[in-house]
Formats: C-alpha cells, sequence, structure tokens
C-alpha cells in the first residue's frame, strides 16, 4: 500500500493556487498576489463560498486588478422559485467576472472556469446557488462572463463586492490551475496516492451487480474541504438516487433550486422538505443512463451547499431530460465522514466515483 | 517547487507517466491555423471520465467533437438549456457531433464512457458576440449513441481549419493505485 502525498506543482493537473477565508471582520477585497502566468497557466477553475453582509451583494473577479465597469459583461440564466429569466448586462455595470451574488448573512456557492490566455477577450462560465439559508435555495443561476481585455497578461486578481466591507467572514475564496511547465524531457514514472491541492479519487464503485445503494466512506469533511461526487448509472427500475451526507435521512433538512429542461419545456422549482438531495432520475427501460455529478461544501460551520447537475434518461439519441441544481444540507456541525448514495437498484455497471480537494 | 514529470500525452505519444487517483491532461492543443482536425487517442473503458475544454476563435463556425471519429449525422443527440440574447428557450434534436459554440466561445464538458453505457456529456458555454456583449449562455446534455469502446476522441471544425490560437484541453480520470 502506498501511503504519502506529493506536494509541489505537477504538471497535467489542476492545482489549488489561492485558499483564502475571510475572518475576524468583513472586507472589501481580496488580492491574490503575483500567483498567476494566464498566457501559460490557461486554465483557472474558482470555487466560491460567499457570504456577505448585505442583500444583492456581487462577488467579482478582476484580472488585474482591472475594476473598470466599461470591461465587463455577462450573460446568464437564473431560477427563482418557478421564475427562469435573462440576467445579463454589457459593459458599464459588472466592475468584474461575475461569480456569485449573496445577501446578509445568507451564503452563496459556485464555481467558475475562466480561460485566461491573451489575444482574445477573456471568458468564465459557471453556475452559482444564492441566498442559501436553513433549507432554502433562493436562486440558481448559470452565468458567462467575459473582460474586453485582449491583450494583457493575467498575473493576479482582486476579488471585490459591490460596496464597503460587504464579503462577509466565513467566505471562501480556492483557486485551482492548470499546470504547464516547459523545458526539460520528461521521462519516468511516479505513483502516489495523493497530490496537494487537486482533485483527488477517493472512492470508485463500478457495480459488477445491481445494488441499492453505494457507501463512500472514511471522509473527513473538515480536511478536503469539497467533495465532488460523479455518477453514470442505469436502473432496472423508475428511480432517482438519494445522495446523504453521513446517510442522513431527516425529513425538511434537504433544500433546492432546481432548472430543468423537457425537450422544449423549461422548469424551475425550489422545495426545502426533502431528506436527500436527489440527483438524477431514471426511467423504467433498464437501457437508459443517467449522468450526475454534485460539488458540495463540506466544512463545518455553516450549513453545507451544493451545485449538482444531471442529464437523465437517455436512450439512443434522445437526451429526455437537463437538469441543474443548488443545493443545501441543512447542517452546520456534524463533519461529513461518508456520503451514502441510495437507490432502487443501481444496475450492474453504474459507476460512481468520489474526490476530496485537499487543500 | 516543479516535480520533474509531466503526464501529457499528445495524440498517443506517451511523455512520462503519472499514476495518480485524479484527472490528468492528456490533449493540450493550441491551433496554429493549418489544422482542420485534431484528436487524442484515449480507452475509454479504460478511463471512464473526461474532461474537454474548448476554447473556439472561429468566428462563424463550431466545432464538432466526435468520438472514434463517427461523423454519422444523427449519432449524437443534445438537451439544451440557451439564453441567446434575452430570449430563453430548451430545445432536443440530433448532431454529428457533441456540439462546440463558436465565436471565442469557451466550452466545458463532463463525458462519460463506462463500459457498454451509452456515452454522455454534460455541457457548459459561452459565446461572444462583440464588445463588452456575450450573446449566448448554454448549458447542454449530450449522447453519443454508441455502447462500443472509444479509442479517440476528435475535434473537427464545421467546416475549414482552426483559427490560430483555438485551444483545447483534455483531462482524462487516471488509474488507481
Amino acid at each position: 500500500m502506498i501511503t504519502g502525498m506529493l506536494s509541489g506543482l505537477v504538471n497535467g493537473v489542476q492545482q489549488v493556487v489561492f485558499d483564502y477565508e475571510v475572518t475576524g471582520s468583513a472586507v472589501s477585497s481580496i488580492s491574490t498576489g503575483d500567483i498567476f502566468n494566464g498566457d501559460v497557466d490557461g486554465l483557472y477553475t474558482i470555487i466560491t463560498l460567499q457570504v456577505a453582509t448585505a442583500s444583492s451583494s456581487i462577488l467579482h473577479f478582476c484580472p488585474n486588478g482591472d475594476t473598470n465597469a466599461n470591461n465587463y459583461g455577462a450573460r446568464g440564466i437564473y431560477a427563482g422559485d418557478t421564475t427562469v429569466a435573462d440576467s445579463s448586462y454589457n459593459g458599464g455595470t459588472l466592475a468584474g467576472l461575475r461569480l456569485s451574488y449573496a445577501d446578509a448573512n445568507k451564503v452563496s456557492f459556485g464555481v467558475t472556469t475562466l480561460y485566461a490566455k491573451a489575444g482574445v477577450v477573456r471568458i468564465s462560465n459557471g453556475y452559482f446557488a444564492r441566498g442559501i439559508s436553513g433549507t432554502t435555495v433562493s436562486y440558481l443561476w448559470v452565468t458567462g462572463s467575459m473582460w474586453s481585455n485582449t491583450t494583457d497578461n493575467i498575473i493576479n486578481g482582486t476579488f471585490t463586492s459591490s460596496g464597503t466591507n460587504l464579503i462577509n467572514v466565513g467566505t471562501r475564496i480556492i483557486i485551482l490551475k492548470s499546470n504547464h511547465f516547459t523545458g526539460g524531457i520528461p521521462t519516468g514514472i511516479i505513483t502516489t496516492p495523493k497530490i496537494a491541492g487537486t482533485w483527488t479519487r477517493v472512492g470508485s464503485t463500478i457495480l459488477e451487480s445491481a445494488a441499492s445503494s453505494v457507501t463512500f466512506s472514511g471522509l473527513d469533511g473538515n480536511t478536503a474541504v469539497c467533495y465532488y461526487l460523479s455518477m453514470s448509472f442505469k436502473s432496472s427500475t423508475t428511480a432517482a438516487p438519494a445522495v446523504r451526507p453521513n446517510n442522513s435521512s431527516t425529513a425538511n433538512t434537504y433544500g433546492h433550486q432546481t432548472l430543468f429542461a423537457q425537450n422544449t419545456a423549461l422548469t424551475a422549482l425550489r422545495g426545502g422538505t426533502r431528506n436527500s438531495f436527489l440527483i438524477g432520475w431514471n426511467g423504467t427501460y433498464s437501457g437508459y443512463v443517467t449522468q450526475a455529478d454534485l460539488l458540495i461544501f463540506s466544512k463545518t460551520g455553516f450549513i453545507r451547499p451544493s451545485i449538482y447537475r444531471f442529464v437523465e434518461n437517455i436512450s439512443g439519441t434522445s437526451v429526455e431530460g437537463i437538469s441543474l441544481c443548488g443545493g443545501v444540507w441543512n447542517n452546520t456541525s456534524d463533519n461529513i465522514t461518508s456520503i451514502v448514495c441510495s437507490m432502487a437498484n443501481f444496475a450492474a455497471g453504474s459507476q460512481l466515483d468520489l474526490y476530496a480537494l485537499y487543500t | 517547487m516543479q516535480a520533474k514529470l509531466n503526464p501529457q500525452y499528445v495524440s498517443g505519444t506517451a511523455q512520462g507517466k503519472l499514476n495518480f487517483p485524479g484527472f490528468q491532461e492528456i490533449l493540450n492543443f493550441t491551433s496554429v491555423g493549418s489544422e482542420s482536425s485534431i484528436s487524442v487517442t484515449v480507452d475509454g473503458d479504460v478511463d471512464k471520465e473526461y474532461k474537454v475544454i474548448v476554447r473556439n476563435l472561429i468566428t462563424d463556425q463550431h466545432i464538432y467533437m466526435r468520438m472514434n471519429a463517427d461523423a454519422g449525422a444523427t449519432s449524437y443527440g443534445y438537451q439544451r438549456i440557451y439564453n441567446d440574447g434575452g430570449n430563453i428557450s430548451a430545445a432536443r434534436g440530433t448532431l454529428s457531433g457533441f456540439y462546440v459554440n463558436p465565436i471565442k466561445g469557451l466550452n466545458e464538458y463532463s463525458i462519460f464512457t463506462p463500459t457498454g453505457f451509452l456515452k454522455t456529456g454534460f455541457m457548459t458555454a459561452a459565446r461572444y458576440d462583440s464588445g463588452t456583449a456575450l450573446n449566448v449562455s448554454y448549458i447542454a446534455g449530450s449522447v453519443y449513441n454508441s455502447t462500443s469502446n472509444i479509442t479517440s476522441l476528435g475535434f473537427y471544425p464545421a467546416s475549414g481549419n482552426f483559427v490560430t490560437g483555438t485551444s483545447i484541453i483534455v483531462y482524462a480520470r487516471r488509474s488507481n493505485l
């Protein structure tokens, strides 16, 4: 058995280069320092847990500290309860790439991907769940953003909000960068179970026979900070997988805001009475496939926000539905030591993987 | 610290290996404008899952991502949610590949290739218009109607060549120890 952790930056993986939590008192901005080389790195992933001191506080990322609102635009879709609407701005409104919105002392959770190489405008894609309190997820956003600067290499960044000291205690920002080193002829093999600052697979199951649940145990949500669950499954019965931290099945402790499309029908819905995250759905035909994943912030001290998405009931070339959801497990205190995925029937061949982000 | 290894594979050419239970880059392609396609050799039955990021700089042409070079006109299906200039809609249809948006679009796919299953993907994208306007924000689910092992992931402009600077990155889920 190989143990230990490889530290240092490693080519070919995405790795944490910035991890900041606001402590003590609220702040107006957070600077990364000169940690980027966007023309070389190319790709960044930004995970944000935003807590605000006032309502409608936007969290921006400003490449090279550029806060000129004339240089940014965004297009997005938001779902709030049963409403689906446009959320878009051309220049003059957003003073940075839009990462999330938050409301006073509520949590927002999101993930954004930025492609940083110069030569053209820089574009980011992201999702975030906004206004999470108790089992209520007030809104869900899909957003693309752009920075009109085409020439400057991105060497640093500033996180800002839409006013003074709006970034509240508990806000956490994690940035992973794509490593591309040059020079030398790479050879050899290194085997390691863990690389510091990367997504590491901590559990993997490919079912040889049907099962009604898969458990990932031995977790430590306070060490890992975030978990990412990915699934591709079939089922012999109509079923939806229930995903539960610590197998907690207490009613009225899970909430969601969902955006869902089935052919041309577009639906939004909100709920706060579930006893699990419901991730995907599979119809009665056993040949159907559903793909699903879930990102959850696992550290104690806050309710546990998540983003999950699924493409469901796929047969032939027919994709029956697509869903994007903001979710919450209304538990602030219990360390996540297991994640249990339950369904009446996961068919043989179903694949479930769990990754942990060690920062 | 920079570790002395590089787990990149470009067009199947190994340049060192990292045994690590995570995602590793297997393709990092930047076009010089003369290529009409690029592909990477894979073993979908082993890898099971891929992350694909494409910044497509072709102004008026999308790119198709195809598995096993299958260009069948109706081999791929999709279900999308789409904001085009403020008009939000949903649609389902078929194509000859997984769709990659044009016009400086940033596209991300999570792709599953489990043995014996249909091959599926979830896509997120934004597409640039002009000035400070993004004209499209987009999510989609996709399927390749095949249960065969995937041995290549290929990228094909709808016509002509890639535009210089178009970037494609592929990460593969790699081995358990």
